[in-house]
């Protein structure tokens, strides 16, 4: 009896489940019939141009119903949602236009665009990043990731950018003079933050930002926001070095050396690809344990760990300037002193070069002012952009020029600022 | 240098010194002898600690069983102790004080850059009786003369009895000393050995020496000493350099500028807005070392002495003091965008820069500061003198720590000093144990020199003072909150200068500003011990003991306070020291270098409200409680 009741379930079951497909399918035959009608790009292009994007919208989805693959069906979609004001709908369509597509490098520079524009900046980021690994020598495309990092007060990640630009352009003026200036005028925390917290209201809870927040903060001496921002920003991503770091910082600042050196962790010898080998290789983070070496009289540990930040990042005045101060304290003057000259005639070459930028002289430089960067860049250990500096005074000699500057740092960060705040205004998110 | 030329100047024997102790009080009718105090019992001993005050012979921190530890514990231990000392306050009391002065040299439309230094402070007792007088130099505008708006520099004569508020009144025009012109620094020192204070005033143009006739009235000197340096002088010190007897004076000049000179700008998209140009691209001015003669004139002996560093040297602030412990007066410069000097006094009024190799030129990062002012004081307790130096925003302050290996180390991030002092445009600032608990705290006045809210959003210009309580030795922490009204507001503040205005046995503060009339604050923080003033009064050696190391002993504690010659930015501060002494009734031990060689050392000294040490004597005296009744006006 009830293994009769059980086949009857079972077959009672099979007739849904053919009665739902039945159903299904008369419903989509029917869908089918009603869009079968086809749609061309054509027209899709023509609502567009007439400034219909809302119909351009609806034609080039049920175009690509039809025809999912579609490559520039998907570059109107993305613009249809941009019109809308709808970043990620258009990141998303921007996406997906094919790598073989001749669209491709058009649609994911400006899914990156979009993103950033839109304050998705944690997205942008990754979307610009995966960019320009495709097309490296993508000069908009840097600056723009450029500007990303500045308001974010990244000045690290600013210079390892350019730098790496400056391998496909060893003497691009823009990438050099973004360089200069960005080494020496700095993001102002006051500025950053209020533009900062706008993205933040938002785009809640992007790690970056959180972190960009909190970094300023602490700049501006609020601690207790900063704390809050940095644990924020660690939470959402506790393995990307820069957090780790910047929350490290500014415990070991605050006097909290055991939260400090618990965020730092011990050298291990971690797999590569892990977060401690990743530190590893940050010379921050070396210096950060030597700070805390110091903290507890390890002085002899501090010096070497030093050694170790040096050895990543050679002719950091810090580094040079702290070197030579442990071995005063340890006694050893005789030692100290060719440290300390060292740090005195880098931050000679440092200084002379912001007199050089806040004069105005490398706004547009002469072959002698190219000259005079790249001898003081050299000192600095900054060798790339000195050799970029060279070639420049070297075309200019030839030309009897002087290079005309791109927009400052001051001005484009601001310009950055007002379009980080897209989701508040409408204009900044009109794609250019 | 002759210094037989100088009628007042006592002689070296013991009978002269007598003469010398005897002339001087009569001629301030000051001071009671101690004999005549013990005899009669009227025992002038301080008021007992407050209820709830910590009294403790030992102050935890540097309890033999605590200093093993390491920081962090200590510093957590310590946290408990320090909530048995009350919260740091202040009064605002210059108006209800008389004091009702604003700097006429404030930033104008026009930005000329002599408008960002504001006006030095001077805190001397410039009729002996007793009580801190106070003087307040004034500015100039270049098209709009101070002289046709009647702002000269001020002199305020203090006039309360001791204990009571403070009551000031404008003695300017009676004293002589009214004058107009670009005034910044304030320096004063006996430099004539009579017992009065002079006078000497930093200007953008000739400075000015004032000698003070002992009668209430001050001469203008200048000319006669040969000190009218007609550079930028910013700061000045007076202190005996060469050891023979009398102050020298140390002037920091500033950079090369005319308000001719074309304006500078800052611009910010489409914004342009007219700032006072800053150091930047200026030749700075060498510094000057006037050699005292002894004879009422000075010679001008830089270059030979090695301070005068051209170009490099943008000098805002000085402090003259034995940083290295050989007996002989260093000088410390706080420059503006270039490396701070330190130069060590080699003897012979010959002189060494060597603030690099020593780790008090740059910052923590290497990187040469826009220095502005200086403190200096043994914040650890470790003997060793150690200096803060405030800078411009964005960047930290800095303390110098001296450690006994005779270096200095950047211990402002491990003194907890960073994360607030970054934001702030920091000048005047001064060590003072605001709260007698025998470490000195930290003052700072803040306040930016451009007005940039125009075009940068958040940006300060005026900004609040701070106050940092010094928990352990080791770390400090920020006060400021609680301080009272005054801390609540903010300020272009510049000069500060610390004395115990009201002869209560605590540090008062006074401060200049820009754009706001400048603020006495009276300190009410309930002291943890009670204060003693400490005279030091020279025979032998310069009347004054400006820049004097003076070590104090009582039970197993020892610590080390300095009778200040400059520092601060562009002040003067009170020559008498205050020892937090409560608790004991003696003090087993005073011992003050007087100069190489000359260490002279008080045993069991009682306790009283002021005691005056005078050089050679061996004896100590008390100073007689100020009363208005016993000193006429």
């Amino acid at each position: 009896m009830a293994r009769s009741r059980k086949v009857f379930s079972w077959h009672s079951r099979s007739l849904w489940i053919v009665a739902s497909l039945l159903a299904v399918g008369g419903a989509g035959l029917w869908l089918l019939g009603e869009t079968a009608e086809p749609i061309s790009l054509a027209e899709v292009q023509q609502a567009m141009t007439a400034g219909d994007f809302q119909q351009a919208g609806v034609a080039v989805r049920r175009y690509l119903a039809q025809h999912p693959e579609d490559s520039e069906a998907w570059l109107l979609l993305a613009r249809c949602h941009e019109q809308a004001d709808a970043p990620l709908e258009a990141a998303a369509a921007y996406a997906r236009v094919g790598k073989d597509s001749a669209a491709r490098k058009q649609a994911a520079e400006r899914r990156a665009m979009v993103l950033l524009k839109s304050a998705h900046f944690d997205a942008g980021e990754a979307a610009m990043l995966e960019y320009l690994a495709e097309y490296p020598d993508s000069p908009a495309a840097v600056l723009e990731l450029y500007w990303t990092y500045f308001v974010q007060l990244r000045e690290r990640d600013c210079q390892q950018l350019l730098e790496q630009a400056l391998a496909s352009r060893p003497a691009d003026f823009r990438y050099l003079y973004h360089l200069l200036q960005g080494s020496q005028k700095p993001p102002v925390a006051q500025e950053a933050v209020l533009n900062l917290e706008r993205v933040e209201a938002a785009v809640p809870h992007q790690p970056a930002v959180e972190l960009a927040l909190g970094r300023c903060y602490w700049l501006l001496g609020r601690t207790e926001l900063a704390e809050r921002y940095l644990a924020s920003a660690l939470k959402g991503v506790p393995d990307e070095p820069s957090a780790v770091l910047a929350a490290a910082g500014f415990h070991l600042e605050q006097g909290h050396e055991e939260r400090a050196a618990e965020l730092l962790g011990k050298p291990v010898a971690a797999g590569e690809g892990s977060t401690e080998a990743e530190l590893q290789q940050d010379d921050r983070w070396w210096w950060l344990q030597s700070q805390l070496a110091l903290r507890e009289d390890r002085l002899e540990e501090a010096l070497s760990l030093l050694d170790e930040a040096m050895k990543r990042r050679p002719g950091q005045l810090q580094y040079v300037q702290s070197y030579g101060m442990i071995l005063n304290r340890l006694g050893r003057q005789k030692e100290a002193a060719p440290w300390l000259e060292r740090a005195g005639q880098l931050a000679s070459s440092d200084r002379a070069l912001y007199e050089l930028v806040h004069s105005g002289a490398v706004e547009q430089p002469d072959a002698g002012t190219c000259q005079q960067v790249a001898r003081h860049l050299a000192v600095l250990g900054r060798n790339r952009q000195a050799a970029g500096w060279r070639e420049l005074a070297r075309m200019l000699q030839l030309r009897g020029q002087t290079n005309h500057r791109p927009s400052t740092t001051t001005e484009v960060a601001s310009e950055r600022m007002a379009a980080s705040r897209g989701p508040l205004t409408a204009a900044a998110r009109k794609p250019s | 240098m002759n210094r037989n030329t100088n009628p007042t100047e006592p002689g070296s024997a013991g009978s002269h010194l007598s003469k010398a102790a005897l002339q001087l009080l009569q001629r301030c009718r000051l001071f009671l002898t101690a004999l005549m105090l013990c005899l009669a019992g009227c025992s002038d001993a301080p008021s007992a600690p407050p209820p709830g005050a910590v009294d403790s012979t030992t102050p935890p921190a540097a309890r033999p069983d605590a200093l093993p530890l390491p920081r962090t514990q200590a510093a957590r231990e310590q946290a408990a102790l320090e909530q048995a000392s009350g919260p740091f306050r202040f009064a605002s009391v210059a108006s209800e004080a008389g004091v009702e002065f604003e700097y006429y040299g404030n930033p104008s439309e026009e930005h000329y850059m002599t408008e960002q230094n504001g006006g030095g402070v001077g805190l001397f007792d410039f009729d002996c009786d007793g009580r801190l007088d106070l003087f307040l130099a004034n500015g100039d505008h270049f098209d709009r003369p101070a002289s046709e708006a009647g702002a000269t520099q001020q002199l305020y004569r203090a006039e309360a009895d001791a204990g009571q508020s403070s009551q000031f009144t404008d003695v300017t025009l009676a004293a002589g000393l009214e004058s107009f012109g670009y005034g910044m620094g304030v320096a004063a020192g006996d430099c004539n050995n009579d017992g009065f204070p002079d006078l000497y005033v930093c200007r953008y143009g000739a400075n000015q020496l004032w000698l003070n006739n002992g009668d209430g009235t001050f001469s203008e000197v200048t000319e006669q000493a040969a000190t009218g340096d007609e550079r930028w002088a910013a700061s000045a010190a007076f202190a005996d350099l060469d050891d023979d007897g009398d102050l020298d004076l140390y002037v920091t000049n500033y950079v090369d500028y005319s308000p001719e000179d074309p304006p500078c700008y800052r611009s910010h998209q489409s914004h342009r807005v007219r700032i006072s140009c800053g150091p930047i691209g200026r030749t700075g001015q060498a510094d000057v070392l006037y050699e005292n003669l002894g004879d009422g004139r000075f010679a001008d002996v830089s270059s030979e002495a090695g301070v005068a560093i051209p170009v490099t040297g943008k000098g805002l602030a000085v402090q003259i003091v034995d940083l290295d412990q050989d007996g002989l007066l260093d000088i410390y410069v706080a420059n503006d965008t270039t490396a701070n000097f330190l130069f060590r006094n080699s003897g012979g009024l010959r002189f060494e820069e060597v603030a690099r190799l020593s780790g008090a030129a740059v910052g923590a990062d290497g990187q040469p500061q826009s220095s502005m002012g200086i403190a200096c004081a043994d914040y650890d307790n470790n003997g060793q003198l150690d200096l803060y130096v405030t800078n411009f925003s964005g960047a930290v302050n800095d303390l110098y720590s001296r450690v006994e290996q005779g270096v200095f180390l950047t211990e402002n991030n491990t003194a907890g000093l960073d994360t607030t002092a970054r934001p702030m445009l920091a000048f005047g600032t001064v060590f003072a144990d605001f709260d007698l608990d025998r470490r000195p705290d930290l003052f700072v006045a803040n306040g930016h020199i451009w007005d940039l809210r125009i075009f940068q959003a958040g940006h300060l210009y005026q900004m609040p003072a701070q106050l940092f309580r010094n928990r352990d030795g080791q770390r400090f922490e920020d006060v400021s909150a609680a301080g009272g009204e005054y801390f609540q507001k903010t300020w272009l503040g510049r000069s500060v200068a610390v004395g115990d205005l009201d002869n209560d046995g605590d540090a008062d503060l006074v401060i200049s500003h820009e754009l706001a009339p400048a603020e006495i604050l009276r300190n009410e923080t309930p002291p943890v011990h009670a204060g003693v003033r400490l005279r030091l009064i020279g025979t032998k050696s310069a009347r004054q003991a400006l820049g004097r190391k003076v070590t104090w002993t009582s039970g197993e504690e020892q610590y080390t306070q300095i009778v200040m010659a400059g520092g601060s930015f562009q002040s003067t501060s009170d020559e008498r020291l205050l020892l937090a002494t409560g608790g004991f009734e003696r003090i087993d031990q005073i011992r003050v270098s007087w100069a190489p060689g000359r260490t002279e050392v008080w045993n069991q000294v009682p306790v009283t409200a002021e005691i005056v040490l005078i050089e050679g004597s061996g004896e100590h005296m008390i100073a007689a409680p100020v009363s208005s009744e016993q000193f006429p006006q």
